[in-house]
């Protein structure tokens, strides 16, 4: 199997743009990774577009803009994993050699629908009996604080490492830090959440640039390894399931540690699925970035601050940076490239050598979440 | 409080906008109970009944009734979802004697591991204005 690196990485600043069409958003992200990479557009040799509510041709109505037309564009949806199951299928295609230059883009437009939660798909069970994602992830929290006696105050923390990590990326849509006292008085959205304990609903794109390894110094002289690509579904269970384990998420680690041969020690920089301040939590220990029950002990340790041993969300995460579903898993994926070759000022974790990404979602019933995709680089 | 689907307007009304009709049925005293579903090869039990088996694909789902109390695994209350929710909307996880888990509307003093009863009470309120009814499990007050 051929080695994989990314050569190019690009994003657009995440924001509200209503009045940008999904092709304006995303063809800047699309041109900024093609030039961080050097190449003329004429080499990519086939592309893959994430994006959930895009509509038809997403791919194709962004690349008609940059030139980067003729080839397989293939349009990847898969809730929040989109874009980073997108950019599982380039690795894929490159490392069995049917390509060697693949262009992979993210994008969400979630100001169309003009704020409230998530649409999610009505034909769901669960969605038409009322769930919404806030409500799924605070049942997770309530659960976890009821066994593991975690407080609203250790839970409000997750958003205001964030933030405050948010405050140091240009490319963020919360840019303010906040304190525990705001996170709390924010206004109720789901018990235990408050406001700012939810991701904003936000516009954004991403792009990367995938290259087959012994080509990639011609363009590049730091290109950043893939040591591993993992893509896994749910466990549907019409049973009981223990809420405080994304089992998903536990079942994508261990595969993804096992491909790259590295440990949850290894790990300098995590890019981790916060849509809601539980989550933070809930990874680090399905991670193994520390013990069952003794994530906000982590937390509170400043091990997962940008300076800590395991920097977790440099780039604000999902809480600060946004969470334009289609475009989350891309732009994890340019803020590791970017941390990895030094190139975050102020949010930089310094010497990061291997960094993670992980998106995840779908809420649908019967499923801890539908989608979860894990990616390991290392420079 | 949750409605008792009587002989009163307001329960005939309820019942006529039951949001999964097929869902529920009432047991030979009147009460409410959920109809899940029993896979005749496997003896996976889900709620609702699906057309096939959800764990090994055998075509015989046996409608079979279920408890009509369950123990309140986790719950939380909403202020913000679709508009034709109430809110605060209080919702959460039922786990039943069967080993089946039912996402739910509640109702009463939450806790988790609360004993929650079945019965069907008004959650919403469609386009029109018409309520909408729906099985609601209930936490007996402490
Ligand atoms: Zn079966």
């Amino acid at each position: 199997m051929r080695e994989v690196t990314i050569i190019g990485a690009g994003m657009v600043p995440f924001g509200k743009f209503p009045d940008r069409s999904l092709a304006d958003l995303a063809w800047p992200a699309a041109k900024a990774a093609i030039e961080d990479a050097g190449i003329d557009p004429r080499k990519v040799q086939a592309a893959y577009c994430g994006s959930v509510f895009g509509g038809m041709m997403s791919g194709q109505r962004v690349l008609a803009r940059v030139g980067v037309t003729g080839i397989p564009i293939i349009n990847v949806e898969n809730a929040c994993s989109s874009s980073s199951s997108a950019l599982s299928q380039a690795v894929m295609a490159v490392r069995a050699g049917a390509y060697d230059m693949v262009l992979v883009v993210g994008v969400e437009k979630l100001t169309k629908f003009g704020g409230g939660t998530l649409p999610l798909e009505k034909e769901d069970w669960e969605v038409a009996q009322g769930q919404v994602m806030p409500a799924l992830y605070a049942m997770r929290a309530k659960r976890y604080m009821h066994d593991f006696g975690l407080t609203d105050r250790q839970l409000a923390l997750v958003s205001v490492k964030n933030r405050a990590n948010g405050a140091l990326n240009p490319d963020a849509q919360m840019r303010k830090a906040v304190s525990v006292e705001e996170v709390l008085a924010s206004r109720p959205i789901a018990d235990p959440f408050t406001l700012l304990q939810c991701c904003p609903t936000g516009d954004g794109a991403a792009a990367l640039v995938v290259c087959e390894a012994g080509l990639a110094r011609q363009y590049r002289p730091d290109p950043v390894r893939v040591l591993a690509s993992d893509l896994a579904s749910g466990r549907y269970t019409p049973g009981f399931r223990d809420m405080t384990i994304p089992e998903i998420t536990v079942r994508g680690a261990r595969e993804a540690f096992e491909e790259a041969g590295v440990g949850p020690q290894d790990i300098d920089v995590a890019e981790l699925h916060d849509a809601f301040s539980i989550a933070e939590l809930l990874y680090y220990e399905a991670f193994g970035f520390c013990a069952r029950g003794e994530a906000s002990a982590l937390l509170e340790s400043g091990a997962t601050a940008i300076n800590g041993t395991i920097a977790v969300n440099p780039s604000g995460g999902l809480l600060a940076k946004g969470h334009p579903i289609g475009a989350t898993g891309a732009a994890q994926v340019v803020e590791i490239v970017r941390q990895l070759r030094g190139e975050c000022g102020k949010r930089q974790v310094e010497g990061a050598r291997v960094g993670l990404t992980h998106a995840t979602g779908g809420g649908i019933a019967g499923f801890d979440h539908g989608a979860c995709c894990i990616h390991i680089f290392a420079r | 409080m949750p409605i008792a689907a009587d002989e009163t307007e307001t329960g005939e009304k309820l019942l006529a906008n039951l949001l999964s009709p097929g869902a529920v049925d009432r047991d030979e005293v009147g009460k409410w109970r959920l109809i899940g579903g029993c896979c005749a090869r496997c003896e996976t039990r889900m709620f609702p009944r699906a057309p096939i088996c959800p764990s090994c694909s055998a075509d015989h789902v046996v409608a079979e009734p279920m408890s009509q109390e369950g123990v309140l695994y986790s719950f939380t209350t909403v202020h913000v979802s679709p508009p034709q929710w109430h809110k605060p909307m209080r919702v959460g996880y039922v786990d039943l004697s069967n080993g089946v888990r039912v996402f739910s509307h509640l109702k009463g003093a939450l806790e988790i591991g609360a004993t929650v009863r079945l019965d069907i009470g008004e959650v919403g309120s469609s386009s029109n204005g018409e309520p909408l009814a729906n099985f609601v499990f209930v936490a007996e007050q402490t």
